[in-house]
């Protein structure tokens, strides 16, 4: 049954105000969210035509989940029931679960003793501060090797010393090939929404809110690791067969496709169903805007706030673009649906969230168009959040990797997929990406934005390492895992070509899709794409300069090297001449001139002197880099360096340089700083200076406040 | 004529005011711009070059590197405002009384600097009442929505500038008590009862401000290749229209002056 659509309509004592508001402001009404007429789709997948085909190794684990909401007590009264196969080569005989909500229980468990109460300026809630999980039973259903059997045979299980890991021990050891079947009895306390799931009021974000098993390795030992700060996490692929009892008022947005919804009094109970998903969370909230969208038969879904209805369009907007790009560059959503959630005012600890085929984003933040007719204006805000929460349903949705080990290979490759989209979307529109702020119509460029979030961070800890290994106090876990990794894939596809880089890229996601890849296999992946050495060019004598793919990784990835140049001195010396005694051809001495008198360089004519320029690898991070020397006559040159060295010095005898400059193409992403990589010869100025730019701002900044605030 | 033409004609009649203290004005934007250009410059000799098409990037990728440019940046920025604030606190009696009279300016000065302490006074009384506006208008708007709260928050603090011209006007001009608060707060209570004053003077006043972003935007905007006598040009124009502001309010007063203790019914 296709659901009505919610549209909240303001209370009576309000509606003079929102009058009042709209007299005042002169604006039209808030436009509808647009109601496309697309139904709920019949299966959680898209037709086998519409996406790739799904190994039969990837199928894990199926759950059955039920939960009941007590608006109250804000708890979940659940029961799970899972289907877990064993794919691996040995018998199984206990099963070690996430716990992950126990990771709010109390202040000293992993994840609040590295949150210290806070997560993303989003404080614990005083009244609410604790959520928890508590497991009231374990039984295994249906006797050893059997399926399906009505027997039910209780299980012991204990929480670890961490709450947010559990152990389940099996009466029977599962052997290879075979299915067990758990079912667990759970309550689940929500704590007032801080760091992605519990509840503001009446909205309710259920995230992680029920037991998951961990997941086998290949190698046959179990990968559950505690819930930290920055840990996220890891299960494996199956069906989801759930059913939830909530509020009837509460419009409810939730992973997969909604089977059915029937309202019994006060209570809704709600029917879903996802496949080949690794998670499943649901939204609710009594005010929620429901706007539909669709993209070639995938169903979009928005639940916003009815304030910000509005923003419909924008995020639709997004997701589009974030699908067009990412289907033609890592292959086809195979899901049907996908719906967002952009959490009310209060409840802004559960925006920016990815689950599978459900995320909560934020509000757009639209600068009024009288502003943005002025030049300023961003493509920030809750668009980058669409974009940025839908990528990871590639990573890490469906290219599942392990998030606590490696946590780069979801937020890092997500954050670079999202500079793609940008891309994809807007085009190249300063030579450096699209441009992504924009001041008085000065864009500040996308690229340039990655950069200056880099600065100070990448030489403090490598990209690739597990997520509690990123220290709080040290505070570069986000620039590391998410610009830093960004940066240095972009470095790496500018420099070895978008093409070969692009392809690299298609062939990972299309191989692991389903899967768990590792870092390793990112980087095979795209060595055997780019090769080990890509060529950049030739020296004068004809040796190749190359840039080494492996090296580049371990520098990028597990290195803290940092990446910068700088050019050391830009000038002129009179050349060296023929004076003095010299040998002829028959080998006497001739000449005996007296040397050229001491004359500055600037006084000599071109063909009397030489130019030089030296150029200095200040970071320790080696790789190859592009000089550009523009000359007197307007000319340039490029000279390509392999960088090893800790310096370079460049000669031009006869001609007079006016400026050189490092990578004059921008490839180098990792580079943040870059105000030293152009440096002109000694009396020749630049035509925009810093200082002068500065110099005049504040100087129209004092004769402004000294207009406002006079006489 | 009306109250607004002879205010005009006041302050076209005083051109050293308007030109004086629009030169001060330019003379003391250009010392912090040298002091900034001067800092910045030692801060990143021999680089600085900037390309015109990353300007915004190559601005911050100094300022973050180099924060003791970026702290002389916000400083001057801080002191210009806060200097500015006080300078023209000092010059108020003196505007006021050479916009009301067309003596010498021995005979302005004569008669402005002994009511500056009371001028300083009201401005602060004013500075109570201000707030206490603002914050009733504060709590007033929350339930509204935020384009609306802001309107009304600049409705405000538009008629507390009209409000404290007319203070200080009356203390200088018309012997109004010079350091009770009651004559901080007959201003609002002038103002509000004569909206064919308020409003030219608010709007006065908004303008004002309107010139102000302008200039801001106008030097960024500008920054590759833009000229800084657009930012000067504007400074004049916002200085003239402050002028006129306080004119006009002189002018009005002269013939509807606002009630003085000596008008005050006795008891």
């Amino acid at each position: 049954m296709q659901p009505a659509a919610s549209r909240v309509r303001p209370r009576a004592p309000g509606r003079w105000i929102l009058a009042l508001a709209l007299a005042l402001s002169g604006c039209a009404a808030p436009p509808e969210p647009p109601h496309a007429p697309v139904p709920e789709p019949e299966q959680a997948l898209r037709p086998p035509a519409m996406r790739r085909p799904i190994p039969p190794s990837a199928h894990v684990v199926d759950y059955t989940l039920t939960a009941r909401y007590d608006e109250q007590l804000h708890q979940i009264d659940g029961r799970a029931r899972i289907a877990w196969r064993n794919r691996g080569a040995g018998p199984v005989d206990h099963v070690p679960f996430h716990l992950y909500m126990n990771g709010f229980r109390a202040a000293d468990t992993a994840w609040m003793r590295q949150a210290r109460g806070s997560h993303r300026r989003n404080a614990q809630d005083p009244a609410h501060p604790w959520g928890y999980i508590d497991v009231r039973s374990v039984q295994r259903v249906g006797g050893p090797g059997l399926e399906r059997e009505p027997t039910r045979t209780a299980l012991r299980f204990a929480e670890h010393d961490e709450p947010s890991l559990m152990t389940v021990w099996l009466d029977a050891p599962v052997p290879s090939g075979q299915t067990v079947e758990l079912e667990l009895a759970f309550v689940t306390q929500l704590p007032g929404v801080f760091a992605r799931t519990g509840f503001a009021d009446r909205f309710v974000m259920a995230g992680q809110w029920f037991p998951k098993p961990g997941v086998r390795q290949p190698d046959g030992r179990w990968q559950a690791h505690p819930f930290t700060l920055h840990s996220e996490f890891y299960a494996d692929f199956g069906d989801y067969d759930v059913r939830l009892d909530l509020p009837g008022d509460l419009v409810v947005g939730a992973t997969g496709i909604r089977r059915s919804v029937e309202h019994e009094g006060t209570r809704q109970h709600l029917h879903y169903q996802a496949q080949m998903v690794h998670d499943f969370a649901w939204a609710a909230g009594p005010d929620l805007v429901e706007a539909v969208d669709d993209y070639e038969g995938i169903r979009i879904r928005a639940l916003l706030p009815a304030q910000r209805a509005a923003d419909a369009p924008i995020h639709f907007a997004a997701q589009r673009a974030a699908l067009a790009s990412m289907e033609a560059r890592f292959g086809p959503y195979p899901w049907s649906t996908i719906t967002l959630v952009d959490p009310p005012p209060g409840a802004e600890g559960a925006a920016g969230m990815e689950y599978p085929t459900f995320y909560t984003t934020q509000h757009a933040r639209i600068l009024p168009a009288p502003v943005r007719a002025l030049g300023f204006d961003h493509r920030l805000g809750g668009q980058l959040t669409t974009i940025h929460e839908f990528g990871h349903q590639y990573f890490q949705g469906l290219l599942a990797s392990d998030e606590f080990s490696q946590p780069w290979l979801d937020e890092g490759l997500d954050t670079f997929s999202n500079l793609l989209v940008y891309l994809d979307w807007y085009g190249d529109e300063t030579g450096d990406g699209p441009w992504i702020v924009r001041l008085a119509g000065h864009p500040l460029s996308l690229y340039d934005g990655v950069r200056l979030q880099l600065r100070r961070a990448g030489s403090l800890q490598p990209v690739d390492q597990p997520a509690d290994h990123f220290t709080p106090l040290v505070g570069v876990y986000g620039t590391v895992t998410y610009r830093k990794t960004a940066a240095a894939l972009l470095t790496l596809r500018r420099m070895a070509g978008p093409a070969a880089f692009d392809a690299g890229m298609r062939t990972y996601a299309e191989r692991f899709a389903f899967g768990h890849p590792t870092g390793a296999d990112l980087e095979a992946t795209l060595g055997r794409a780019l090769g080990t050495e890509v060529v950049l060019g030739h020296t004068e004598a004809g040796r190749p300069i190359t840039l080494s793919v492996p090296r580049f990784f371990d520098q990028a990835l597990r290195g803290t090297a940092v990446l910068d140049f700088q050019v050391h001195r830009v000038g002129h010396q009179p050349r060296i001449g023929d004076t003095g005694w010299q040998r002829d051809e028959h080998g006497g001495l001739v000449g005996g001139d007296a040397p050229l008198p001491e004359h500055p360089a600037e006084g000599l004519a071109d063909e009397e002197l030489e130019a030089h320029v030296v150029v200095h690898r200040a970071g320790s991070f080696v790789i190859p880099v592009t000089i550009e020397v523009e000359f007197d006559d307007g000319t340039r040159e490029r000279v390509l360096w392999d960088g090893t060295g800790r310096y370079r010095v460049l000669r031009f005898v006869g001609r007079r340089v006016r400026w050189a400059r490092i990578d004059p193409d921008r490839h180098l992403v990792l580079e943040s700083r870059r105000y030293d990589n152009i440096r002109y010869a000694p009396h020749h100025t630049p035509k925009l200076t810093v200082d002068d730019a500065l110099g005049r701002l504040s100087e129209a900044s004092a004769l402004a406040l000294g207009g406002a605030f006079g006489p | 004529m009306s109250a607004l033409g002879r205010g005009l004609g006041r302050v076209l009649a005083a051109p050293e005011l308007w030109l004086g203290t629009w030169l001060g004005l330019v003379l003391w934007a250009s010392l912090l711009g040298w002091i900034v250009q001067s800092v910045v410059a030692a801060a990143v000799m021999p680089f600085g070059a900037m390309e015109p098409d990353h300007v915004i990037f190559g601005l911050l990728d100094v300022l973050g590197e180099h924060r003791g440019a970026a702290a002389t940046v916000l400083a001057a920025l801080s002191v210009s405002g806060a200097l500015s604030a006080v300078i023209w606190l000092v010059l108020a009696p003196v505007v006021i009384a050479r916009l009301s009279d067309e003596g010498s300016w021995s005979q302005v000065g004569a008669r402005a600097l002994p009511e500056l302490p009371a001028v300083l006074v009201q401005t602060l009384w004013h500075g109570v009442l201000r707030a206490l506006l603002v914050l009733a208008v504060l709590l007033s708007v929350q339930p509204l929505p935020a384009a609306v709260g802001w309107s009304l928050l600049g409705l405000g603090w538009l008629w507390c500038t009209v409000a404290l011209d007319a203070a200080r006007v009356a203390v200088v001009e018309h012997g109004a008590a010079p350091f009770h608060v009651r004559s901080a707060a007959q201003g609002f209570v002038y103002t509000i009862r004569r909206p064919a004053l308020l409003l030219p003077c608010a709007l006065m006043s908004l303008g004002q401000w309107l010139i102000t972003a302008t200039a801001l935007w106008l030097s960024l905007a500008g920054i590759v290749d833009g000229t800084p006598w657009g930012p000067r040009g504007l400074a004049a124009l916002s200085v003239g229209l402050g002028l006129w502001r306080v004119a006009t309010m002189v002018a009005r007063q002269k013939d509807d002056p606002p009630p003085t203790p000596d008008a005050a019914p006795q008891e």
